[in-house]
């Protein structure tokens, strides 16, 4: 949309999704508690992109051709269809600059039963959230019968990011519980891979109070202990069989959790995306880092956790490959975690993966499509905007139950992402604009964000003027 | 094996809780609507600030 609203029409912006509906993803929490339906957090993406001028073309990308073929040397990707026609159909689409947006994708397969398709619960998409919501209605009646049920909501796999997101459906969960009269039947248990409650895959936050700086646990904490949610921290989910999760906790000892009703999120991966090279050669491994991710300009050279720095985070997102593709959003390889990486005595790491969604991703977004404009302008031949993580903010509102009255929601805000030791000593971010609260208002602004990024996305009049 | 978590009985007694008040004035209308200003402009800053 940004690169479509600053260069001419003679340019031709096109947008490969296998999706025909956008999803507001944040939003699906309220959906798996069964508060919004499908409807609240989706739109059809064929009118928006029509009213804007932009090809749209329902197909996922599944190979990268970034050379082009030995007789025809323009790069070009190759896709295949997803719209219900032309399923499977592939055809090949050049272009001059290439984003890499695609997201993650959702790694069930990383722990045998994690999943829809096993036996767990998911609200990583509005079908996962529709099915959830569906569950949960089931437990709450099964709870007004008299049953007591286990809830485990969390991370799925030692290295899964977005436990922001677990946190929220935790605490909206917890909530309609009570709305529901049932909370005292229920035992409500977070499961998640962080060393400490209120990492969040960023290292944890320190929090300057009116009257002392605490660490972002002693928040989190209190906010679990206040509404009698128990938490497990640490733990790499291994398998998780009917109605039990097995799990590795940081000390090297293994567990089990029953449960009746699960909500685990994925761990992430990039696409599945081949590169090729003229020749047909496979290229993945020079385009893309073992995960999936692709590799822009960021220093992904093997150091300690002592010794890594802001400067080795990306800041144009540029292929160092190919000049003329860019990766944004969850699509960029990271140089490393933000958060401590921990091992277990038997090997096994435990490590939460940095979070890209939500701010950063749009900032990023919106910085790669400038830098384009300037290059096709003829500006300069590299990119001309920057947004390193280590030098954005991040500010985070999580749902801890919805409800115009009585809802609240964590008001979080950091400065920057990535912890920067050299420029803020001690606790690596200005404490000054790093804060966590939590109330009404939180919820409230939750709401407003909703109807706000929903009005962004579909190109409404104005849309431009929204940030990120 | 064992089935076993962290909390609540360990953690919930060592973890910090909000006083009767302090979860009074989560809820409050006329606190939250001051929050909800001061919280706006804080965003706004940082949002400011990471764009520029």
């Amino acid at each position: 949309m940004e690169l479509r609203r600053r260069l001419g029409r003679e340019h031709e912006v096109v947008v490969v999704t296998p999706n025909r509906l956008w999803n507001w993803i944040p939003s699906n929490i309220w959906v798996g508690v069964g508060l919004m339906t499908k409807n609240d957090v989706t739109f059809e993406l064929g009118p928006v992109y029509a009213g804007l001028g932009i090809r749209y073309e329902q197909a996922r990308a599944v190979e990268l051709h970034a050379d082009g073929k030995t007789d025809a040397p323009h790069p070009f990707v190759t896709i295949e269809r997803t719209d219900a026609e032309h399923r499977g159909a592939r055809e090949e689409l050049e272009y001059d600059y290439l984003v890499n947006a695609t997201g993650p994708k959702l790694n069930f397969g990383a722990t045998p039963g994690l999943g829809p398709e096993g036996n767990t619960l998911s609200v990583c998409t509005f079908d996962h959230a529709v099915e959830t919501a569906k569950k949960l209605e089931v437990a709450i009646e099964r709870l007004k019968g008299g049953d007591r049920l286990t809830f485990v909501i969390g991370t799925g796999h030692g290295t899964c990011t977005c436990q922001g997101a677990a946190f929220e459906y935790a605490f909206n969960l917890e909530f309609e519980l009570r709305k529901a009269g049932v909370r005292e039947k229920a035992r409500v248990v977070f499961l998640t891979n962080e060393a400490e409650l209120g990492d969040f895959g960023v290292d944890g936050m320190q929090l300057r109070t009116s009257s002392m700086i605490i660490p972002g646990k002693l928040f989190a904490e209190s906010l679990f202990a206040e509404r009698g949610v128990e938490w497990v921290t640490g733990a790499h989910v291994q398998k998780v069989e009917p109605g039990v999760a097995h799990y590795e906790t940081l000390d090297g000892e293994l567990h089990t959790l029953d449960f009746d009703f699960a909500m685990l999120l994925p761990p992430f991966r990039g696409a599945d995306l081949v590169a090729l090279d003229r020749s047909g050669a496979d290229i993945t491994s020079e385009v893309f880092a073992p995960n999936g991710f692709m590799k822009v300009d960021a220093d992904y050279a093997a150091k300690p956790y002592e010794e890594w720095r802001a400067e080795d985070w990306p800041r144009t997102y540029q292929s160092p490959k190919y000049p003329n593709i860019f990766a944004a959003g969850i699509a960029f390889a990271p140089p490393h975690a933000i958060s401590r990486p921990r091992k277990t005595k038997n090997g096994t790491m435990i490590a939460p993966a940095p979070p890209r969604t939500g701010m950063p991703s749009g900032i990023i977004g919106r910085t790669v499509a400038r830098s384009i404009v300037s290059m096709i302008e003829g500006a300069t031949g590299a990119p001309t905007h920057t947004a390193s993580m280590a030098t954005m903010g991040a500010a985070c509102v999580a749902s801890a139950g919805a409800s115009f009255w009585s809802g609240t929601a964590a008001s979080m805000t950091m400065f920057p992402i990535v912890p920067d030791y050299q420029k803020y000593p001690i606790y690596g971010r200005d404490l000054f604009y790093t804060t966590a609260e939590i109330g009404s208002a939180g919820h409230r602004i939750k709401s407003i964000l909703h109807t706000m990024f929903l009005y962004k996305a579909k190109a409404k009049p104005g849309w431009w003027l929204i940030p990120e | 094996m064992s089935d076993e978590t962290n909390g609540p009985t360990d953690m919930v007694k060592f973890a910090m809780k909000p006083s009767g008040f302090v979860v009074f004035l989560r809820t409050f209308l006329p606190y939250q609507v001051y929050r909800f200003i001061r919280v706006n402009l804080r965003m706004l800053a940082m949002i400011w600030k990471s764009h520029n």
